[in-house]
């Protein structure tokens, strides 16, 4: 899908109104959008929005060999995906800007990951999906990493001398945490004409001007990474007056990483994990809520006709039943012309069920092999 | 199901009055949202509620990527030039083509001055489903009108439903807005508007103003300008 | 017999907001989000009939590269979206959709289904009929359950599991149905395991009930939402 055209005025429109210090959605020029953070049923997912930027990311673990270089280390792999193919540059950019932020920081405790030297260790792959892209989708991608990341817990193994391996399930030993030394966030800055700095830009003032700054930093103000795009003609004053507010930022949204993720450990406790649930707010006039409903198994209310039609006796070729008893439950043929079978020769029988159990009918087993999954009709 | 006018339907629903008043041999146009299948009975094809107006029956449907009609005035932008004419981007799933003898004024020698990303308020001339939608910047006497390029201003996007709203008779908003201050304003079928008025700050919360009016019914709509009046005399 | 019930479900409409139709679906402790986009331009390099529109699917897991199983459920529900859809009314156009994979507690497949045809509603697009999809499983005892949550421990964590993915261990088979909104009737089958025929219609019969009651659910959340955005504007012609 293209993106549409940016045109002439808007492009005009948002540099005038950025040099009158003013913004479209009327936030200040270093004000950030709303944060949210939705961690799901299993360890390791979690859907982050910002403003209305979706990001969703997801960890899991393998076991691998380690890197001829770093033997005793385990490894990180990230992967970004955005829903269209032809955003496939920014794709590239945001992933290296992940990579530089959260691997090359070493955030992640790498040694720990080690199961046997030179031999096992785990990959943890975090596989981030950019839903919806309204700006600054690399803050938005790199708070869903490092959440995922801090969120995720990996199966225990033991090995023992003679080359067993076993990886424990959840039930016999406790799942181990990612060991984190720190959290790195990324803070976007947009340039415009070099001199004023947008925190967290939208869509529109993304593309009015390409110059930007992406500076990945953690709590304790240290700059893990620093990235430019765009052409612009900058000073260095401008570079470290964005340091010092990221800094600031980057406390807070810290912070608020580890209270969600205290939160949700709480509820989990409480057996009450609510998962991605939490972020659909039902009070919008757009989602709507239907708790558990029973199914009444012996309604009169079932359609004869609809009934009549599908309730289907396919059969494969291999016919096993020794005898037909008259007086048993018939089954109804299936009637519909316009029918795409799957097996060639669709056959009509009548299964018999004698209440006496005298006759030995071997019923009807349709198996599907390993591979082989049926699908039957599907009308148009 | 059947259902009548008035109800909120979901597609596969029949409309017996629609099929009742076609057996009577009286004239029964179908709107958006409905069509006739084979059995001559009249079915709902989208979700939404179902309307009437004299004789057209219609689904008033929430939609946010806009298809062709014959007639309506669009705001496109556009995006390439050929020989003979503009490439125009309409929010719809192709390209439309604007000749550039489609301006008043216009001949052979004589072009057009509009260039790739400008904004222009045109009319569809043409929409045929199996070829890209045709637009035009002059009405039949080959007077401009309203239609052009539009200058300045600032231009959004917003959900076809609202520009239908705001454009509606009984819908006083534009109205209401008028009297707080001046301003223009452009409202395209396809889910653009644009607006333009003295300084950047009264655009800027004009637009926040036409935004809320989509969740804001008409009887509500003096308090939504009520606020806007008093936002904009708090920051001048 | 015990009391068969249908998970609690949770939509939320319109949640991306650059697209045309989109959903977050939450069916018990499954969940996805589903972005329908459409008409738009097609590429041509892809061989198809111009006449129709061109519906693509990508279904994308929670983790890893996607593979047989996931193009498997993109082709099962790219050809429920084009009996629903009537592609004839969009020629030269295609209709994407993008299933995101967050949660999966074995009804993945059924919440999936239920999230297109609800961002179908949302997006505008003309259909023939509602669709709704039904999951239910048969186990060790022999007992039919509609919508159960079942967790496979193990595979919990890896990027790959090492066999194909099937049924979890405890259960012996398991069934996805799709019926349509006319007539109840079965539009669609998805089975894995094996089962006795009487089973089957056992099956499909409770689903049935079943899947009236997601047809409900469908019905109050475009009630809920219609009533806000539309009804406000056409007053006047009721």
């Amino acid at each position: 899908m293209k993106e549409t055209i940016l045109s002439n005025n808007e492009r005009v429109f948002v540099e005038k109104s950025i040099e009158e210090v003013l913004r479209i959605d009327k936030r200040q020029l270093t004000e950030f959008r709303n944060l949210g953070i939705f961690f799901g049923k299993k360890y390791g997912s979690v859907l982050v929005s910002l403003g209305d930027t979706r990001v969703f990311a997801n960890v899991s673990c393998e076991v691998n060999i380690p890197k001829t270089t770093r033997p005793n280390e385990g490894t990180v792999f990230i992967n970004v995906e955005m829903s269209n193919e032809k955003m496939s540059e920014s794709c590239i950019v945001t992933t290296r800007i992940l990579e530089r932020t959260i691997r090359d920081s070493r955030c992640i405790d790498l040694e720990s990951l080690c199961i046997i030297a030179e031999e096992k260790v785990w990959n943890l792959r975090v596989d981030v999906s950019i839903l919806n892209n309204e700006g600054n989708v690399t803050d938005c991608a790199c708070i869903a990493a490092v959440s995922a990341l801090a969120h995720f817990k990996r199966p225990d193994c033991t090995t023992s001398g003679d080359g067993e391996f076993i990886i424990h399930k959840s039930s016999e030993k406790d799942l181990i945490p990612t060991v984190l030394h720190h959290y790195p966030i990324c803070m976007t800055y947009a340039l415009f004409k070099g001199k004023i700095p947008i925190a967290d830009p939208t869509l529109l003032e993304e593309r009015v001007t390409n110059a930007g700054l992406t500076l990945g930093i953690n709590s304790y103000k240290e700059i893990c990474s620093l990235h430019m795009t765009g052409v612009s003609l900058t000073s260095p004053f401008l570079i470290q007056k964005c340091s010092e507010m990221a800094a600031e930022r980057a406390k807070h949204v810290v912070e608020f990483i580890k209270s969600t993720l205290e939160q949700d450990s709480i509820d989990r406790e409480k057996s009450n994990v609510k998962g991605f649930k939490q972020s659909i707010i039902l009070t919008n006039v757009t989602s709507n809520f239907c708790d558990e409903q029973s199914i009444d198994n012996n309604a009169e209310e079932i359609s004869e006709v609809a009934s009549n039609h599908d309730e289907i006796i396919v059969v494969s070729q291999e016919q096993k039943f020794k005898k037909i008893d008259e007086n048993t439950i018939s089954t109804t043929k299936w009637k519909d012309e316009n029918e795409e079978t799957s097996s060639s020769d669709s056959e009509i029988i009548t299964l018999s069920q004698s209440n006496q159990e005298k006759s030995k009918v071997e019923s009807m087993q349709i198996d599907s092999s390993d591979d082989e999954e049926k699908e039957t009709i599907i009308l148009n | 199901m059947e259902v009548e006018v008035g109800n909120i339907v979901l597609p596969g629903n029949i409309v017996k009055e629609a099929e009742s008043l076609a057996k009577e041999n009286k004239k029964v146009v179908l709107g958006n949202g409905l069509r006739s299948d084979e059995n001559e009975k009249v079915v709902v094809s989208k979700s939404g509620i179902l309307c009437k107006r004299k004789n057209i029956f219609y689904v008033d449907s929430y939609q946010k990527r806009y298809i062709p009609a014959k007639n309506d005035t669009v705001i496109g932008i556009v995006h390439s030039k050929t020989l003979d004419f503009f490439w125009v981007d309409i929010n719809c799933s192709e390209l439309a083509s604007l000749p550039y003898l489609a301006f008043e004024g216009a001949t052979k020698k004589n072009r057009p001055d509009i260039n790739i990303g400008d904004l222009i308020y045109c009319k569809v001339m043409q929409s045929n489903p199996d070829l890209e939608p045709e637009l035009v910047c002059v009405d039949s006497t080959g007077k401009k009108g309203n239609l052009g390029e539009l200058k300045d201003g600032l231009m959004f996007s917003c959900t076809i439903n609202l520009v239908r709203k705001i454009l509606n008779e009984k819908c006083t908003l534009l109205h209401l807005l008028s009297k707080e201050c001046p301003y223009e304003i452009a409202a395209g079928i396809n889910g653009r508007i644009w607006i333009n008025s003295k300084n950047i700050n009264t655009t800027i919360l004009l637009r926040n103003t036409i935004l809320e009016a989509e969740y804001t019914p008409y009887h509500q709509m003096k308090n939504l300008v009520d606020r806007f009046a008093s936002e904009l005399t708090g920051i001048n | 017999m015990e009391d068969l019930k249908l998970k609690a479900i949770t939509a939320e409409m319109n949640i991306l907001s650059r697209s045309d139709g989109s959903v977050i679906i939450s069916q018990g402790d499954s969940s996805c989000i589903v972005d329908v986009n459409g008409p738009i331009e097609v590429n041509s390099a892809a061989n198809i009939d111009m006449n129709k529109a061109y519906v693509d699917v990508l279904y994308r897991p929670k983790c890893g590269i996607p593979g047989v199983n996931e193009r498997y459920k993109e082709k099962t529900i790219k050809g429920l979206c084009e009996s629903i859809i009537l592609t004839t009314l969009y020629p030269k156009t295609q209709i994407n959709f993008q299933i995101q994979e967050m949660d999966d507690s074995s009804g993945i497949f059924a919440c999936a289904i239920n999230g297109c045809n609800i961002g179908l509603l949302n997006s505008g697009l003309e259909m023939k009929f509602n669709m709704a999809a039904v999951h239910c499983v048969l186990d060790e005892t022999d007992e039919i359950i509609i919508d159960p949550d079942c967790i496979e421990e193990e595979t919990l964590a890896f990027t790959r599991v090492q066999k194909p993915k099937r049924i979890s261990g405890k259960y012996k088979a398991d069934f996805t149905f799709v019926f349509e909104s006319l007539k109840d009737s079965l539009i669609s089958v998805h089975t894995n395991g094996s089962f006795s025929l009487q089973k089957y219609n056992e099956a499909l019969k409770l689903s049935r009930q079943a899947c009236r009651k997601i047809f409900d659910f469908y019905a109050d959340l475009v009630k809920k939402c219609s009533v806000v955005y539309i009804k406000n504007s056409i007053l006047e012609y009721i």
